[in-house]
Parts: structure tokens; C-alpha cells; sequence
């Protein structure tokens, strides 16, 4: 079931800081601090946290400082998480949950393109108190922690901040895979891709979108004149260094036709790239500002998809395709389809109870109820997946 | 060369006698396609005067001149195609030069194990 | 379609700069009215003569599909975006990397000694005289201080006749010694015994399968031509061929073993049966192989009865013969068109030695003849054999691999290998997906150049290269077999 991330969903009982900040839920009296939230389960609040929050409104007005009723949404909230408040506003965001395999850090939300599918709709302010606030997360964050996503808006536009963003995670979850979603042309000049690559990170992969193999159909996927150039060059320029670079591509009513072409161009030019993700559309954003020029049925490329698949595949590159249900997916490419939706905001439909490739499907979007593909369909027990 | 030859590009003796205007096919293109065309003719090619050149083809005793005909032909296509290849070659030349100095100036991108 | 939001610019807004500039290319005629054009790299476009013209005069539309295949495929740039340039220059610096791995094969001709007289036999000898023919432990030993100073980390060592197994004792010596050798350098290194199989005993499967070593052997196709190609004293060679063949794969597994044809005056009408009988006898891939011009062939003059022209009918022949094959899910590939579609869509072209450029004498592959001798191909102590001693890289008793790789004889040879610098081929279309045989142009012209107006290299090369083209463009059935082979 989705979850919500953020909201007003901390509403201030008595005296209350008067400046937002953030700390990790603890269940455990012990573990207390002042970057402890304590998550009240009834009985007394014990002393020592930097916040409180009650599940219901305190009996007695007699509660400690910066104490809050926590909305019912955000009653998945438990020990390890990391929250941010902001109690002017009552609001409260989730950074960090520790039982999820989808932690992604959105790290600024300014860009330098313009993608008419964004799903994440870029906004130009300053916004360096995240990373901050980022670098502080962190170290609350558990070892055990499979992996962290690095999002934005374009998160080379942090310059040298991202460079310590990554070597904070390396210093402190030195187990936990790093994925970082660029779209590479910050790696184009200057020292980022060899100052990145210095850090040594065991488990670093930037994954770059890529939606043509000539200029003038990049960029005006993302929207600006010369993005393509900037972009091959960044990827040239990560793998030199050797930082491991993932091709993304994201499949729609713009893109579709080029899929084939793409595939040839990335396997003459781009061979030496570890990973080709081919990603359904994620419905939000500009893709659906833009819905009706952009959507297309899944059902209606799949021959464009099978051809860039069998070119990647066949020249030994690993591909991956996101974000479709194995119900609308050719069967001979079920094989390369990844449950890869963030599960907070992964969903099924009525069709999907009973569906005998539920198991291994990755289910759909959130926001996929906008448009339906004619394809979604329980499939039926007996089916043998090739 | 008989400077009273007629340049009519007929067969005569095994050979035609054809003229070559040097604005339209560079001397260089005409040697290439003279040498491309070695094993259906010997091209004797005379000395240049006011943008034209003189060229004698001679052809292997008892060629017909249907036959020979279809190689002049095919020389005139050559000489074409062997022009623009001048032209592209003269106009690359430079970004080509470059592009090898950048290729083997960088480090190498791919991994030894892959 | 409908359009995107107002607040988004529409596709004109990122179109190309008309005044776009030509990256190098060449062009040749595929046909009556189409060229094909090509990259220094191999990537390639057909294209009609005007808008070839069309191109060169600036008056190709940048908006036109046309001009989107020759940007993606590196003809065309504009001076607003040039990661063509840097992208050309990392293909360029791949398909040259392999050249610096340097010798990757290593050929031992254990003995001329054999037991068969095929007509077309380049080398071998039928000799009861044991001393005369095979080579010493000191040779071989030498030999292999020299496989292992190449710095390829994939070693492969052939063992070539004759008929290699007639001196299994001197190569069971050279496998021990080879990978008692390879554990301190620890190399990829491999074993292949090319032989007709009529000395194949459990000795020696035990051996292979103790050792990991391959087998290559000659099959020409079904019993009746094989055995007029390749008489055996006192035998059938097609029935030792094909036991043989059973056999090593039972000890070995199936793919322990491949096939290498032969073709004859006598195969020319038969290439729909010789490939049948690949197939038959479990093989995927057959090398449809041209006469080449070297020992008794030449002196038979066996190269000579058949035209050029003859061959490219009977490629083709069999080459669709393999199409249909396929489509009927028959699996089979045909290796000649595999290198070359290699060399088209790889990236790192191909590694066949035979088609290399700058030549793969030497630094593709070393031979050591049994007299101690050392060529730069297999075909250059062919050419030995024959009193043309141009290929001779020195001697086993005096030379190492800085001595052969830094010989000028050596370095003439590759240099004069390089098409890029060879009449003809500098402005080929083709230049990219061929390469140079400087033997066979010596062997034919007595100039490892050659001039290629006269040479069946060049006109082999050219009509298997046009045909293939052909169908990639012209055939979509075909296109699908063939592109499944790169």
C-alpha cells in the first residue's frame, strides 16, 4: 500500500522549538538523547528525548517540550526512522524508514533540464538547508541499511556538497549500495566525476537518463539545446574514472519509436556502462501536465521494446525493465522485468488478487490509475513464464 | 601524344583517345581511377595543357567495342565517385587527425576483464 | 497527437544546425543506384548517389531520418554538438586496444609428417624418416619461453601438421611444460590439435580430457567428396573424420570439437550437401573457406580451375542454403559472414587473424615450423615451403618475441599491410570491415602489397561484402539470422 512521506501531521502540545529539525524515532527508553524522537506506545514519557509523540491527545496538558499528536497516516513511523519537524507549520516528513528497501534522499530540487515526463517538477530556490539537514540524517541511519537513493532535481548541481553527501554515507554506512539519479551533465567539466571517483565508494552507482541516440531528440525530451552533449560527456568522463554508470530510459509516447535506435547507438558508443534500465512512465508531475502527448499504451510499444532488448541483452549488457506489470510485458521479456517500484508508493489492482504472476510482478504506480493500459489483466494459474 | 589524334572516343587499334577536363575531375581522381580500372584497360595519360589532360585507354587486343564502350562508362561513374572521395577526403582530413590524437590521448575506458 | 503544455518548447526549437560538417568517411558502389557508406570505425549507412551529392553539397534537410542515421552513426556533426568527435575517438582507441595485446596465437608444427595426400595439401609430407620432419624438444621448449613473453592474457597454442598426432609424445611435452609455465603467469591458455583424426586413441582422449585440450579437423562434407579430396592410404578418411568426431565428443563434450572445410572444383556443385552434413553430424557453424593459393595446390595447380566468380556463386549458394536453414530453426552460422558482421556491429570488430588490420602476421599469430623456423602466419611457412623464405621471422635457436616483434622485416610487412595506405583500399567503402593478406598477395603477385585491380582477394572480399549488405538492407528474414550471429 502506498504511505504517506510528508504532511501536517504533527500537531504541537504545549511549548514547541521554534526552528524545524530532525531526529530518529526511538522506542527504546534507553536510547535516548538530543537526536532521539521518542514514539509514545501509552504510559509515562520517559526523560532525555529532543521530541515526544503521543498517538492520541495527552490527558494532562502537563507534557515535556516539543511533544506532538501524531497523525493517523503516519502511524508506520518506528524505531530507526528519521523524521523531520517543523513545528510552526505542524508538519512532519519522513526521511528515513529502516525497514524500507527504497530509502531515497532528495537532495535539492532544482534542475538544469526540464523533462516534459518529470515526474518530480523542478523548483528554482535555494534549497541548501536539505543537504544539510542530510548530513546530519545520516549518521541516525542504520548499517544495515541495503540501499540509498540520491534524488532531486539534479543533484550535481550541489557541486562539491554532493561529493561530501556521498562520502558521509560511505563513512558511515560503509555496507549500503549508493544510487545516485543525475542526468550526468554535471560530470561534463570540471573535477566532479575525479572527485567523486576518489572517494573509493564500494557500492556507487549513478544512473543517468539517456532518450536518444542524436542530439536534437535528447534534448527535447529534456528540454534543453545541448543537454545530449553534456551528458555523453559525463558518462565518458565517470567511467574513465571509473564510477559505474546505469543508462536510464523512460518510455513514452515521445520516446517509444526510438528504443531500437537507442539500444544500437548505446551498443556501438556506450558498451562499458553497467546497467540499461528501459522504465515504464510514473504518471505524475509533467508526465501528467502532459498526459495526453506523452501516454501510451505499454501494450502498443512492445515491439520497440523487444528490439532494444534483444540488442542490449545480446551484446552481453545488463538490462533491466522497470516500472510495467508482467501483464502487459511481451513473455519473452518478462525475464528482464524488476519489481523496482519505491514501495511507498507501489500499488495493485482489483485485477492483480488471485493473479498467478503476482508474486514477481512489480505492480504498478501510485498514480497509475490515470490511464490503464488495455493490458492489465489477471493472469491465470498454469501460466508458464519463459 | 599525337597532338593530331582525334579525341572522338571511338575504338581505333585497341585504344580511346578521351580528354579530361581537370575543373571538373582533379588529376589525382583520375589517376585513382585509372588504377582502380587497371584490369580492363592501361591508361596513358598525357601531359596537361589549359585545364585538360589527355588520356589514352588501351584495351586488351579483341576487345569489341560495345565492351569497351561499357568500360569508358564506367570509368566517367569512377571518375565521379573518385572526385567527391578528394572532396571528402580534403574536407575531413583535419577532424580526422583530431580525432585520432584525442583517441589515443585518453585513458582507457574499458575495463581489461570485460 | 496532441501537444505538450504551453510552457514546454516543441521539437523544432532543438532541431540540428543546418550548416552541419562531414566526419571522415569513405563510400563505395553497393550496387546500380546505392553506395555504402562507412566511418573509420565500421559504422555504416546506405544511401542513394544524389543524396550522397546531396550530403557533400550541404543540401541534405537536417530534419529528414536521413540525416538522423548519419549523426547517431558518427557521418555527420554540427559545431554545436561534438560528443561524435569524443565518441568517435573512444571507438577508435577500442578496436585498436586489441592490437596491443599482441600474439594471442601460437602455432607449433610438431611434424610434416602424414599419413594423408590430400590434393590440396599446402605442407605435409609422407615420410617414414621420423628425424627429418619433426621438431626437436629443444625447439619446442624454446618456443614456448617465447609464447610466454607475448603479454596477451589469452594464449592459445595450435598444434599443426602434417599430422600432429604422428609426434603425440612431443606435444603431450609441450602441454605439460605450458601449463607448469602458466602457474606463475597465470594466462587464459588453451589447446587445439587440428588433425584428420585417423591416430585418435584413448591415450590420447585421456590426455585431452586430462588437459582440457580441443580438436580440429578437416571435414570436407559427405563421404564421397571428402574421400576423393582426402585420400588415405589404405583407409577411409571421411569414416575417420566422423568417428573420430563421435568419439571426442563422448570424452569431451560436444563442443570439444570443430570442423574446418576445404573447398574444391569438386565442392563447387555440392555446398548445398556439404552443409547438410554439418548439420548432420551435430555442428553449428561452417567456415565456407576459399582455395588458398599455397603448396600443392599451386603446384597442381588446383588454385587456378576454378574462377573467383565460381566461388562467389557458391558462397552465396550456400549461404542462402544456411538462411533457409535457420528459418526452418535449423541453427547454423556461417563464419565467414559472422567476421564480417562482426567487424560491422562490434565495437571491438573481430579477432580473425586471416583479416586483420594492420595484418595479424606475428603479432595476431606465430608459427614454429618443426625445423625451428618462425613465421608470422601460417601461411608465411606455406609460402616457405614453396622457396619463398619473406615471411621467416628468425630462427627458434637465436630469436625472442622482442627479437621478432622489433625485426624490420616484421615491421615492413605490417606497414605495408595497413589498407589505410594501400592503393585502392585507402578510399574503399569497405576498408573498415577488411583487412590485409599480405601472404596471399605475395603468394599471387610476388608483392605482400599486390595490386588489388588484379587480386581474388579483393574481389572475393568485395562480392561476399556487397551480398551481405544486400541482405541486411533488402531482406528482413535475413537481416534477423544475420544479425543473431554477431
Amino acid at each position: 500500500m502506498p504511505i504517506r512521506l510528508g504532511g501536517r501531521g504533527a500537531r504541537a502540545v504545549g511549548e514547541v522549538s521554534p526552528r524545524p529539525f530532525l531526529g530518529r524515532i526511538s522506542t527504546d527508553a534507553a536510547r535516548c538523547g538530543p537526536t532521539e524522537i521518542w514514539l509514545a506506545q501509552g504510559g509515562d514519557l520517559p526523560a532525555g528525548f529532543r521530541a515526544y509523540l503521543l498517538t492520541a491527545a495527552p490527558l494532562t496538558p502537563a507534557v515535556p517540550r516539543d511533544s506532538y499528536v501524531l497523525a493517523p497516516e503516519f502511524a508506520y513511523l518506528s524505531d530507526g526512522d528519521i523524521i523531520r519537524i517543523e513545528p510552526a507549520r505542524g508538519a512532519l516528513h519522513t526521511l528515513y524508514r529502516r525497514s524500507s528497501r527504497s530509502n531515497s534522499l532528495l537532495v535539492t530540487e532544482r534542475c538544469n533540464n526540464d523533462c516534459v515526463m518529470c515526474s518530480q517538477p523542478p523548483k528554482a530556490r535555494d534549497d541548501s538547508w536539505i543537504v544539510d539537514d542530510l548530513m546530519q540524517a545520516i549518521p541516525l541511519m542504520s548499517p544495515g541499511t541495503p540501499e540509498i537513493g540520491i534524488t532531486g532535481g539534479e543533484p550535481t548541481l550541489l557541486g562539491p556538497r554532493l561529493v561530501e553527501l556521498v562520502q558521509q554515507l560511505r563513512d558511515h554506512l560503509p555496507g549500503t549500495a549508493v544510487h545516485v539519479l543525475s542526468n550526468g551533465r554535471g560530470f561534463a567539466h570540471g573535477d566532479l566525476a575525479r572527485m567523486l571517483a576518489g572517494l573509493r565508494h564500494p557500492d556507487l552507482m549513478i544512473g543517468i537518463p539517456l532518450y536518444a541516440d542524436v542530439p536534437a531528440h535528447h534534448d527535447y525530451v529534456v528540454q534543453a539545446r545541448g543537454a545530449f552533449d553534456e551528458t555523453i560527456r559525463g558518462i565518458l568522463n565517470l567511467k574513465r574514472h571509473g564510477v559505474r554508470v546505469e543508462l536510464r530510459f523512460v518510455i513514452h509516447a515521445e520516446t517509444y519509436a526510438g528504443l531500437p535506435a537507442f539500444a544500437r547507438f548505446v551498443v556501438r558508443n556506450l558498451l562499458f556502462v553497467d546497467h540499461v534500465a528501459l522504465m515504464g512512465l510514473e504518471l505524475m508531475g509533467f508526465a501528467r501536465t502532459n498526459l495526453d502527448a506523452l501516454w501510451i499504451d505499454p501494450l502498443d510499444y512492445q515491439c520497440e521494446l523487444q528490439d532494444a532488448v534483444e540488442t542490449l541483452d545480446r551484446a552481453g549488457l545488463r538490462v533491466s525493465i522497470y516500472n510495467t506489470p508482467l501483464c502487459v510485458l511481451t513473455p519473452t521479456l518478462h525475464r528482464f522485468a524488476r519489481a523496482a517500484i519505491s514501495d511507498w508508493k507501489n500499488m495493485y489492482f482489483e485485477e492483480c488478487d488471485g493473479c498467478a504472476l503476482r508474486v514477481q510482478c512489480g505492480g504498478f504506480f501510485a498514480s497509475s490509475a490515470v490511464r490503464r493500459s488495455r493490458g492489465i489483466a489477471r493472469v491465470a494459474s498454469g501460466y508458464l513464464s519463459t | 601524344m599525337d597532338g593530331s589524334r582525334e579525341h572522338d572516343g571511338t575504338l581505333s587499334n585497341g585504344e580511346i583517345a578521351l580528354v579530361i577536363d581537370l575543373r571538373s575531375y582533379r588529376l589525382t581522381a583520375v589517376k585513382k581511377a585509372a588504377y582502380r580500372f587497371a584490369d580492363r584497360f592501361t591508361a596513358v595519360l598525357g601531359s596537361p595543357e589549359h585545364d585538360r589532360i589527355p588520356v589514352v585507354l588501351r584495351f586488351a587486343p579483341g576487345i569489341t567495342e560495345t565492351a569497351a564502350q561499357a568500360h569508358v562508362r564506367q570509368f566517367f561513374q569512377e571518375l565521379l565517385d573518385q572526385e567527391l572521395r578528394e572532396h571528402i577526403a580534403g574536407e575531413t582530413n583535419a577532424v580526422r587527425t583530431l580525432i585520432l590524437a584525442h583517441a589515443f590521448s585518453n585513458v582507457d575506458l574499458i575495463e581489461r576483464d570485460r | 497527437m496532441t501537444g505538450l503544455h504551453p510552457r514546454f518548447h516543441d521539437r523544432a526549437a532543438f532541431a540540428p544546425r543546418p550548416d552541419y560538417r562531414l566526419l571522415p568517411f569513405r563510400f563505395i558502389r553497393l550496387d546500380d543506384r546505392r553506395y555504402v557508406m562507412t566511418n573509420d570505425v565500421g559504422e555504416h549507412v546506405v544511401v542513394s548517389r544524389e543524396q550522397l551529392v546531396a550530403l557533400v553539397k550541404r543540401e541534405l534537410p537536417v530534419t529528414t531520418q536521413l540525416y538522423r542515421e548519419l549523426t547517431a552513426k558518427h557521418l555527420v556533426f554540427d559545431d554545436e554538438s561534438r560528443a561524435a568527435l569524443d565518441l568517435l575517438a573512444v571507438k577508435y582507441r577500442t578496436r585498436a586496444a586489441a592490437i596491443a595485446d599482441l600474439t594471442g596465437l601460437h602455432i607449433f608444427v610438431v611434424t610434416l609428417r602424414c599419413d594423408h595426400s590430400c590434393h590440396y595439401c599446402q605442407v605435409s609430407r609422407q615420410t617414414e624418416d621420423k628425424t627429418a620432419f619433426d621438431m626437436t624438444r629443444e625447439h619446442a621448449d624454446k618456443a614456448l619461453a617465447l609464447v610466454f613473453q607475448s603479454p596477451n592474457p589469452a594464449i592459445k597454442i595450435e598444434f599443426q601438421g602434417g599430422e600432429p598426432l604422428l609426434n603425440f609424445a612431443l606435444i603431450q611435452h609441450i602441454v605439460q611444460e605450458a601449463e607448469r609455465r602458466n602457474a606463475c603467469h597465470g594466462r587464459d591458455l588453451q589447446f587445439v590439435i587440428a588433425s584428420n583424426l585417423t591416430h585418435l586413441d584413448d591415450h590420447v582422449l585421456a590426455f585431452a580430457r586430462a588437459h582440457r585440450v580441443f580438436f580440429s579437423t578437416s571435414l570436407d562434407g559427405p563421404e564421397d567428396l571428402h574421400n576423393a579430396n582426402r585420400p588415405l592410404r589404405g583407409g577411409n578418411s571421411h569414416r575417420a573424420a566422423v568417428d573420430g568426431i563421435q568419439r571426442i565428443r563422448e570424452a569431451l563434450g560436444h563442443d570439444a570439437v570443430a570442423a574446418l572445410m576445404t573447398t574444391t572444383p569438386a565442392s563447387l556443385a555440392r555446398i548445398e550437401d556439404i552443409i547438410d552434413e554439418y548439420v548432420r553430424l551435430g555442428f553449428t557453424s561452417i567456415f565456407l573457406r576459399s582455395l588458398s593459393p599455397y603448396g600443392f595446390a599451386i603446384r597442381t595447380r588446383l588454385v587456378h580451375s576454378y574462377d573467383i566468380a565460381d566461388w562467389i556463386a557458391f558462397y552465396q549458394r550456400g549461404l542462402r542454403h544456411i538462411l533457409a536453414l535457420n528459418r526452418r530453426g535449423v541453427a547454423m552460422r556461417e563464419e565467414l559472414a559472422a567476421i564480417i558482421l562482426q567487424k560491422m556491429f562490434a565495437p571491438a570488430g573481430a579477432s580473425y587473424v586471416d583479416l586483420q588490420s594492420p595484418a595479424g602476421v606475428a603479432i595476431g599469430a606465430l608459427v614454429y615450423n618443426y625445423d625451428g623456423k618462425i613465421y608470422g602466419s601460417d601461411e608465411g611457412r606455406m609460402l616457405a615451403e614453396m622457396g619463398d623464405d619473406s615471411f621467416c621471422l628468425g630462427s627458434l635457436d637465436t630469436g625472442t618475441f622482442a627479437s621478432v616483434m622489433t625485426d624490420d622485416r616484421l615491421h615492413d610487412m605490417l606497414e605495408a599491410s595497413l589498407p589505410e595506405s594501400a592503393p585502392m583500399c585507402s578510399d574503399c567503402g569497405f576498408l573498415p570491415w577488411c583487412g590485409a593478406d599480405p601472404a596471399f598477395h605475395r603468394a599471387t603477385q610476388r608483392d605482400a602489397v599486390g595490386h588489388k585491380a588484379f587480386s581474388a582477394f579483393c574481389a572475393k572480399q568485395m562480392a561476399v561484402l556487397r551480398h551481405l549488405v544486400t541482405l541486411l538492407e533488402d531482406d528482413p528474414e535475413a537481416r534477423r539470422v544475420l544479425m543473431s550471429w554477431v
